[in-house]
């Protein structure tokens, strides 16, 4: 029998020690019942009163009642705590054991406020010392004439709105102004928001159904997810797009040859244009609506089945099953969807071109750090514009089951 | 012979018709059955042009791909050539040789691993905390810090980098990765908002139940988190832990400002990949691609945008190589999330 572990060694209090700690703990007793005593009386005196008056507030003595039944706890620990004395078998605790047995004996609700506060403290750092003082000095900023000095630092000077008011009259991008801009990457925005918003929500429904090869199809859509498209975008499409006409003729050749085929049908032009730059945009709108098709995935998995199994019993058909059930679920996370989305593709706007360089050709975030947190606000602003705008619009219609 | 095997083959197609008339026959003789077989029609229509969408959408998805593995495969002294336009005249990995060189690809590698996964890392840790907290250890003011929390997914980061970046130097942080990784354990990285969000809806949908079990059982509140929650949680932290590692492998915008601006030698993948082309000349020295450099080929902005092209696939190897390997749990992890609480 070598093979028994060695039993981990107990360090037992010394009999002085252990004298020590009854001296106390019969002090504490003494006071606790005491304690006891004095609460119970009131407790009856109380209740009696409260029976006398006939009124229906009972949080007086319920909260009597409580701290009661917290005492006899006390008590009851106490002499446990004796016994195990007179018995001369008291483990020593160290820091760290006396800290738990303390915690423990918390009831649960403070217990979980205290880990509520440790776990989000991380963040909470987080966010006021990258979060809070970088936007309040951003404001500071943007409502002052900052001129960098030899030194490296800046000279700060009061400016009052002069830098927002210089900002829409005097600042231009390619001859562009501020507002023309912003209105157009706003009106950008809000025509691509229902396309990305229609087109998810469409495949979310289609790949939620089990068909053949759908593990595949789903592996397949979220690679715009994990792909740098920009990338692509920009050997492909973007400045060196142009170089690649041999090679890229095709795709363009294919888009030509519909739209003429289109033609010659005898559909009109508007109706062609259309088609045309949908089949162009498709790739984009593809690429943009990943995370939403994630997002609606995740809200259709969760709807509950009786539903449909209710609604299929009662004959409805499978259009009225995705308006009447579908739809209406969905809601929740069409709202969550859109912040995304307009979040997603302001990250992209042209305004994000004032900021790198001004009509000067100089970098703004080294000579004028002032017009550049003033141009920042205002792309938060219209940011925070947008999503109250579509949070307005679509207020009303979200539903929420339970 | 073969007159023989032809009757045969009539007579079993013959046999195929009659039998296939007779079920049309049965399946038109009543009413009901009538519209059963209209609907059965109209569904098997309806699942081909299903068919013909998700392909032909995965399709939109691949071909960009497919085109840079093309392009990417081309021989350096056809770039020139207009007869080439999909499958390379000559299989040649010369451009990868170049690019690879131009990106200091191994370098590069190893800096972009050691920050995505450390940012992983620690983005996990924080957010998943801040999320159980707000779902289940609520306090007086959880509330109101929540609705911060997802303030902070509104604010764009040009709001917040330019004094960021200022005080950060005063710090003297910059140029290390070590702020990134602080911003990250302290649940300020990339999005991190987003991932609270997910956390908190994730934990909501876990009964409470479980945890009363727990706490019955004498866990605390760490216990409980630990050993119920995180174990029932892995949908949510594949999610997670996939898009923080690939938001911070693509992320351009911090990693520049605050590392590789003012620490030159901390490069990563996507910070490098934009400065191909200024280094290619050497590169192509570096290379020992002598046979192209009577050509004059560096000034042929043709052959600049085929070795960006090569590059941006050498970059994205390894988030696509990750995603096939965890491809199959991510989707389960969507599906099981439950983002919806």
């Amino acid at each position: 029998m070598d093979t028994i572990k060695k039993a981990r060694s107990v360090k037992y209090l010394s009999p002085e020690q252990l004298n020590l700690l009854q001296d106390k703990d019969l002090l504490k007793l003494e006071k606790l019942e005491h304690k006891h005593q004095l609460l119970s009386e009131a407790y009856v005196k109380y209740a009696k009163k409260q029976e006398s008056k006939q009124s229906s507030n009972f949080s007086r003595l319920r909260n009597i009642g409580k701290k009661r039944t917290r005492i006899k706890v006390q008590i009851q620990r106490v002499k446990i705590e004796l016994m195990r004395i007179e018995e001369g078998k008291l483990p020593q605790l160290n820091l760290f054991q006396r800290w738990k047995k303390y915690f423990s004996h918390m009831p649960y609700k403070k217990q979980k406020v205290i880990f509520g506060v440790l776990f989000i403290i991380p963040w909470a750092v987080g966010f006021i010392l990258f979060f809070m003082s970088p936007i309040a000095s951003t404001i500071w900023w943007s409502l002052n004439k900052m001129t960098p000095q030899e030194g490296g630092g800046f000279s700060f000077l009061y400016y009052g709105l002069d830098n927002y008011i210089a900002l829409f009259t005097r600042q231009t991008l390619a001859g562009a102004t501020v507002l023309e801009v912003l209105t157009s990457s706003i009106i950008d925005i809000l025509i691509d928001l229902p396309t990305i918003i229609i087109f998810s929500l469409f495949i979310a429904v289609l790949l939620n159904t089990r068909f053949k090869g759908h593990q595949f199809v789903k592996a397949i859509f979220f690679i715009p997810v994990v792909y740098n498209m920009t990338v692509i975008n920009n050997t492909l499409s973007g400045a060196f797009g142009a170089l690649f006409g041999a090679s890229l003729g095709e795709g363009f050749e294919l888009s030509r040859a519909f739209s003429d085929f289109l033609m010659q049908i005898g559909i009109g032009n508007g109706l062609v244009g259309f088609l045309t730059s949908a089949v162009d945009r498709i790739f984009l709108i593809v690429n943009k609506s990943g995370i939403q098709i994630i997002i609606f995935i995740a809200a259709l998995q969760a709807i509950p089945n009786h539903l449909y199994e209710a609604a299929k019993v009662e004959g409805a058909t499978k259009y009225e099953t995705f308006w009447k059930i579908t739809f209406p679920l969905v809601t929740p996370m069409i709202l969550t969807a859109v912040v995304y989305t307009i979040v997603d593709s302001f990250g992209s706007s042209d305004l994000l071109m004032f900021l790198t360089v001004n009509s000067q050709g100089t970098t703004m975030a080294t000579n004028q750090p002032g017009m550049y947190s003033a141009i920042s606000i205002v792309y938060f602003l219209a940011n925070i514009f947008i999503i109250a705008f579509a949070f307005l619009f679509m207020r009303k219609s979200v539903f929420y089951y339970d | 012979m073969i007159k023989g095997t032809l009757n045969k083959f009539k007579q079993v197609i013959q046999h195929k018709i009659a039998d296939w008339r007779d079920g049309m026959k049965v399946a038109l003789s009543s009413p009901i059955k009538r519209k059963v077989f209209k609907q059965r029609i109209g569904a098997f229509i309806i699942n081909i042009l299903k068919y013909i969408l998700l392909f032909g959408l995965c399709f939109v998805i691949l071909y960009p791909l497919f085109l840079q593995l093309a392009v990417a495969f081309r021989a350096p002294s056809d770039v020139n050539n207009p007869a080439i336009l999909w499958i390379p005249g000559e299989f040649s990995v010369k451009n990868f040789e170049v690019a690879m060189v131009a990106l200091k690809y191994w370098q590069a590698l190893k800096n972009s691993l050691i920050l995505a996964c450390g940012v992983t890392f620690l983005q996990l840790a924080s957010t998943a905390l801040a999320g159980y907290a707000f779902a289940r250890l609520k306090f007086k003011g959880s509330g109101i810090l929540f609705g911060l929390a997802l303030f902070t997914i509104v604010v764009p980061q040009t709001v917040i980098s330019l004094p960021l970046l200022r005080s950060l130097t005063e710090m003297k942080m910059v140029g290390k990765p070590i702020t990134l990784f602080l911003m990250a354990g302290l649940g300020m990285g990339i999005k991190s908002g987003i991932f609270i969000y997910l956390f908190r809806q994730f934990f909501r949908g876990i009964p409470v139940e479980l945890e009363d079990a727990a706490y019955i059982d004498g866990a605390n509140p760490f216990q409980v988190f630990f050993k119920i929650m995180l174990p029932n949680a892995k949908g949510a932290i594949i999610t997670v832990a996939l898009l923080s590692f690939v938001w911070q492998w693509n992320d351009y915008y911090f990693t520049t400002l605050f590392v590789t601006r003012s620490n030159l030698n901390f490069i990563t993948l996507t910070t490098q990949q934009v400065s191909v082309l200024f280094g290619l000349q050497q590169a192509l020295t570096d290379a020992g691609v002598w046979s192209l450099m009577g050509q004059d080929i560096t000034k042929n902005p043709l052959f600049a945008s085929m070795i960006l092209n090569t590059s941006g696939i050498l970059v994205m190897m390894p988030i696509l190589v990750l995603y096939f390997f965890v491809q199959k749990l991510f989707v389960q992890g969507i599906e099981r999330s439950g983002i919806v609480g």
